[in-house]
């Protein structure tokens, strides 16, 4: 085999294998609703395959001997196959057990694509004084390749294709290497074009075809029964999936339900509806972590407020919210600005803004990387952007360490059933005052009680009945003052910068 | 797959003993890359540019680091086990510098334009993935000289190094940050780069004096 084809070879499995293990992170992530331990174990399981794969190609590179050209061919195809069956695989066996069986058959075809570079090592370089200069410029190819994967698959083609289109492609480069292989030189160009459309045009019915109920499948969820999935949102920076009953996954995590309805409240929006108990009226507000909006909107409709700064990370969130009559008018607002990045930077590099609530109803504070939107230091740095007496509401999703932090750092603090209501200067909140704003708040036109309709006015006692709860006891859905929670948690420990212990306290499998 | 351990096992004290700290020194990599990643998603942003900035910087800082190492091990009058532990003790000593050095340069860097703050990560991360990247050329040299089949070298190492940073990449999120944190991690692993290097020169002692 000549070296060129042999490098040739090593670029494009490096761009394959990346591709792929950038695929299969998505498919892990989704299906353990982001596990900070998805990452290391599905890392474990690609770097496992391919060690093993190495590792098992040895008996073949014996002296002169060593699997033949045509035997490599076969095992970049075999390795192309199998990868690409890997995520409807993982999605069926997440329906019949858990999601970590999942990486066993990610763990058989990165083992596979493995034992590639080693075999085609010894049958493009020779056993003499230059092995170690030649094997360096094969493993760069790699390399090389690996990196275009990444940039290419995790940049591009993540943000423009979806997962199905992206697995056909991939089988199509597999099968090409194999060709390039068997052949021993490299094609003409428009002959590599039309064996490429060839095979596009059959593997893409069948990514298609296997892939179909995927995302149903890596929901599944025994103990919580949700509608079918009816829109997903495929871009560079994850999978939204919104189901028929309008509950939203990001990456396979809750995200909440769409609703604004203080009636129904089926997604505990009355913690930010709270925020009208104050005696304080904002008319700045800064919200980090959009999703669907249904916090968003009920914050912009707050008496008093004038402009809303919302940042939220992933854009595809901006695309849903039309479909949806609760929050679709949220787009055309002219108080809204939406910005997309990421909330901690963007605070780092605003240090001129500052706001009189700051909203911050973001994911679970165990998924991967939560921490950072939790710990002590990004606290300090959200309460230095809050002007004189300014107020933060965040959603601590039932953490006891986010909760003990918020009070590291805000003297003033109040606990609305798993948020926390905090500020630097005391705030007081009354039943008249919640009673008098409730009723002038008006979403879409609409109130948000009609007293006309009697369920709605006991509703509306109901909901002010949540001021009485306060201290009544460590309950979820009840108020509680600084004073009782230090008495029930202590201070400390806080989360850090350092210890992530969001995350890493008991990890979430 | 018991043939092929049983191959491992099979090769002598001195090979073993190399192939036992090239897994150790792909462990001690593995921890790097996550412990930096979280360092510099948390300075620059968890975006995927950010994201894949990193991913791309450790790819080509790897690869150039190879082609480095591979040109360090065509000359056999140099001594490639202490070029490793060179090697080593410098991914060590960075290491140790690296979550500071990163708080430092980040926060001088915020208000920077995009294309910057990439460039500076490429730059932070360029040093230390070339000098990971040029340990396995260098192995691989060294072991081809005692077996003369490149083959079977490549596979012994890239299975050893790969198998260690499989291991790291599991112990990182159940053990090391749990109990030790960001900075803890990272200073056990340059102690595993600190280990690496001695006992690389205390093998290459011991092949001298044979």
């Amino acid at each position: 085999m000549s070296f060129l084809v042999a490098f040739l070879v090593s670029a494009l499995s490096g761009f394959v294998a990346l591709s792929w293990e950038i695929l299969w992170y998505r498919l892990i992530a989704f299906a353990s609703g982001g596990s900070p331990a998805s990452f290391g174990l599905l890392l474990g399981a690609y770097l496992a395959g391919i060690a093993v794969g190495a590792l098992r190609v040895r008996r073949h590179c014996h002296g002169e001997g060593g699997a033949t050209t045509a035997g490599i061919a076969g095992l970049v195809l075999v390795a192309g196959l199998v990868a690409f069956v890997c995520a409807p695989l993982a999605a069926l066996i997440r329906v019949a057990s858990h999601w970590l069986l999942g990486l066993l058959p990610i763990f058989v075809a990165a083992g596979l694509s493995g034992a590639i570079l080693p075999l085609l090592a010894h049958a493009a370089i020779a056993p003499d004084e230059r092995a170690g200069q030649r094997l360096a410029r094969l493993y760069l190819g790699n390399i090389l390749g690996a990196t275009a994967g990444s940039l290419v698959t995790g940049f591009v083609l993540l943000d423009r294709l979806d997962y199905e289109t992206i697995a056909a492609l991939l089988l199509m480069l597999s099968s090409l290497t194999a060709a390039l292989l068997a052949t021993g030189r490299a094609l003409r160009p428009d002959r590599i074009g039309l064996a490429a459309l060839a095979l596009l045009l059959v593997a893409l019915p069948l990514s298609r075809g296997l892939h179909r109920g995927f995302w149903d499948r890596l929901l599944h969820d025994p103990e919580h029964e949700i509608g079918p999935v009816e829109r997903v949102v495929q871009n560079r920076h994850g999978v939204i999936a919104v189901t028929t009953d309008h509950t939203v996954f990001g990456d396979g995590a809750y995200d909440g339900r769409i609703s604004t309805s203080l009636v129904e409240d089926v997604n505990w929006v009355i913690r930010p509806y709270f925020l009208a108990a104050l005696e304080r009226r904002p008319k700045e507000v800064l919200v980090i972590g959009l999703a669907l909006g249904a916090w968003t909107q009920i914050v912009a409709n707050l008496p008093g407020v004038e402009k809303v700064t919302v940042i939220e990370i992933n854009p595809g969130y901006l695309e849903l919210i039309p479909h949806y009559e609760p929050v679709a008018s949220l787009i055309d607002d002219p108080r809204l600005e939406f910005v997309v990045d990421d909330g901690r930077r963007w605070l780092q590099r605003h240090p001129e803004r500052r706001f009189d609530l700051i909203v911050q109803n973001t994911t679970w504070h165990w998924r991967a990387q939560a921490s950072n939107l939790l710990s002590r230091e990004y606290l300090e740095l959200t309460r230095s952007r809050l002007g004189p007496g300014g107020t933060l509401i965040l959603n601590t999703t039932f953490s006891e360490d986010a909760m003990r932090t918020t009070m590291a750092v805000f003297p003033e603090c109040l606990r609305v059933y798993n948020a926390m209501i905090a500020s630097t200067a005391p705030f007081h909140f009354d039943k008249e005052r919640w009673r008098a704003n409730l009723l002038a708040m008006r979403l879409d036109g609409r109130p948000v009680f009609d007293l006309a309709d009697e369920k709605q006015a006991r509703r509306l006692d109901e909901v002010l009945g949540l001021i009485d709860t306060l201290d009544s006891g460590p309950a979820k859905e009840v108020i509680e003052s600084r004073a009782a929670l230090e008495r029930r948690l202590g201070l400390e420990p806080v989360i850090t910068d350092d210890n992530m212990l969001s995350e890493f306290r008991r990890l979430h499998w | 797959m018991e043939q092929e351990v049983e191959g491992l096992a099979a090769t002598s004290g001195t090979e073993r003993a190399v192939l036992i700290i090239f897994a150790l020194s792909g462990f001690s990599a593995l921890v790097y890359q996550v412990a930096w990643q979280r360092c510099l998603f948390r300075l620059y942003g968890i975006n995927v540019e950010a994201v894949t900035v990193v991913v791309t910087a450790f790819m080509l800082g790897l690869g150039l680091g190879s082609l480095l190492g591979g040109r360090l091990s065509v000359d056999r009058r140099r001594d490639r086990l202490r070029l490793f532990a060179l090697v080593e003790t410098g991914i060590g000593v960075f290491g140790l510098l690296s979550l500071p050095l990163f708080a430092r340069v980040g926060a001088a860097t915020l208000a920077a334009p995009p294309l910057v703050t990439a460039l500076i990560t490429f730059a932070l991360l360029l040093l230390p993935t070339l000098l990971m990247g040029s340990t396995l050329p260098l192995l691989t040299a060294y072991l081809v000289d005692r077996s003369g089949n490149v083959g079977r070298s490549v596979g012994s190492l890239y299975f050893v190094n790969t198998i260690g940073s499989a291991a790291a990449s599991v112990l990182v999120v159940v053990a090391l940050l749990p109990l030790l944190g960001l900075q803890g991690a990272v200073i056990a692993a340059a102690l595993g780069n600190f280990a690496v290097a001695s006992i690389a020169l205390r093998l290459r002692r011991g092949s001298a004096r044979r």
